[in-house]
């Protein structure tokens, strides 16, 4: 009788150990503390990310989180490391690989456009499907240009100035893409004229996760 | 006594199940989190042209018309290695009057003409499509500049006088 009461004390002590450890499983990546973050300016990465977790046969819960990736030197553009001369029209960074990407995911990246003119300019910025690809990309899925926000896709530029455009990449969660693919953001003055106008292109590589 | 048993024994399983649930739930929410890196290196992509415009004038059935040796020169300020590609955006009737009658930009026929390119060596073997860019530059180091010029290869007949012209965009990228 004895031996029956002190298995059962056993067994329920057993379960209610387990079960509390299950409640200590840490289960988030720590978001970095506040004042770690850099000014969105100089490149900062953030990824909201969701996710619909299956626990149970039949019990979906989705999870929702917010992840901030602080900006390593890798990740911040510094347009101010020998640039062309004031009075030429240059873009930067000329090319951006996202990596680790997925459907659900968000990148955020800014365009320096510079006006080397001497007068106020108007500018027109798009995104295209590339020219030609870095080797193993495909071209960017048919639906691509739904997934771009162009902050400001027609900014006047004050004479010799620049000015950072924010560009957004966000693929719907049940969107498809080739395991990595590519597409061009594209710069044009738009107060070019004549037979022959030019076009400088930022190249955007993403690599799905 | 009996009844603390009864109890314990009820218990039993149902501790078991919610150590399942809470241990099975957090396995799964570890899973969750991932991270998307973004990386650009602090590269410029810059060119500009010496001249935009040329006036072929009156071009002749059937003949092939070109811009000077070396007219249209470019000054690039790329930091970075780039490619360069040309691309029209077909011929327009360029005098704003009716009837609009723009040539066919294909191969020379019949009001139907296209345009070339060479890389400064008057070759004229880059045929400049009027939908898909063709490479007119490739490996072009940083801050080198170039020249190109054009040519027109005028249709082999006309119905009409029509003025035509069009646009080329000369597209720059990092290689």
């Amino acid at each position: 009788m004895n031996k029956k009461l002190r298995g059962l004390l056993l067994t329920a002590t057993v379960c209610l150990l387990l079960a509390l450890g299950g409640c200590a499983v840490p289960s988030r990546i720590e978001k970095p503390p506040v004042e770690d973050e850099e000014p969105v300016k100089e490149g900062s990465v953030k990824e909201p990310m969701e996710e619909v977790v299956e626990q149970e046969e039949e019990k979906v819960e989705e999870v929702v989180e917010q992840v901030e990736v602080p900006n390593t030197p890798e990740n911040v553009i510094l347009p101010e490391d020998n640039p062309p001369p004031d009075n030429m029209t240059w873009i930067s960074p000329g090319k951006v690989v996202i990596s680790n990407f997925f459907p659900g995911a968000r990148a955020e990246y800014y365009l320096s456009v510079h006006n080397g003119d001497d007068e106020e300019c108007p500018f027109v910025i798009s995104c295209r499907a590339p020219d030609r690809l870095y080797e193993g990309a495909s071209f960017p899925p048919e639906e691509f240009q739904d997934w771009i926000i162009i902050a400001d896709t027609d900014p006047v530029i004050a004479p010799e100035s620049t000015e950072d455009v924010f560009i957004v990449l966000e693929m719907p969660e049940d969107a498809e893409s080739p395991e990595s693919w590519e597409f061009w953001v594209s710069v044009q003055d738009a107060s070019q004229a004549g037979l022959v106008q030019t076009e400088l292109c930022s190249r955007w590589l993403v690599n799905m996760r | 006594m009996r009844r603390f048993r009864k109890l314990l024994w009820g218990m039993a399983p149902l501790a078991a199940i919610v150590t399942l649930l809470i241990s099975n739930g957090g396995v799964a929410l570890a899973d969750t989190t991932a991270t998307v890196t973004i990386n650009a290196t602090p590269t410029f992509i810059s060119i500009a042209l010496n001249n935009t415009s040329y006036d072929f004038s009156t071009v002749a059935a059937d003949e092939d018309e070109e811009t000077p040796d070396g007219y249209f020169g470019v000054t690039n300020n790329s930091t970075v290695t780039t490619n360069t590609t040309i691309v029209s955006n077909g011929w327009q009737d360029t005098d704003g009057e009716a009837p609009d009658s723009p040539w066919t930009w294909d191969t020379p026929g019949e009001d139907q003409g296209q345009m070339k390119a060479s890389d400064g060596d008057g070759a004229f073997d880059v045929t400049i499509d009027d939908s898909t860019p063709a490479e007119l530059t490739s490996g072009t180091s940083a801050e080198t500049d170039w020249v190109f010029e054009v040519q027109i290869d005028a249709p082999t007949s006309f119905t009409h006088g029509e003025p035509q012209g069009t646009t080329l965009t000369l597209t720059c990228a990092e290689e």
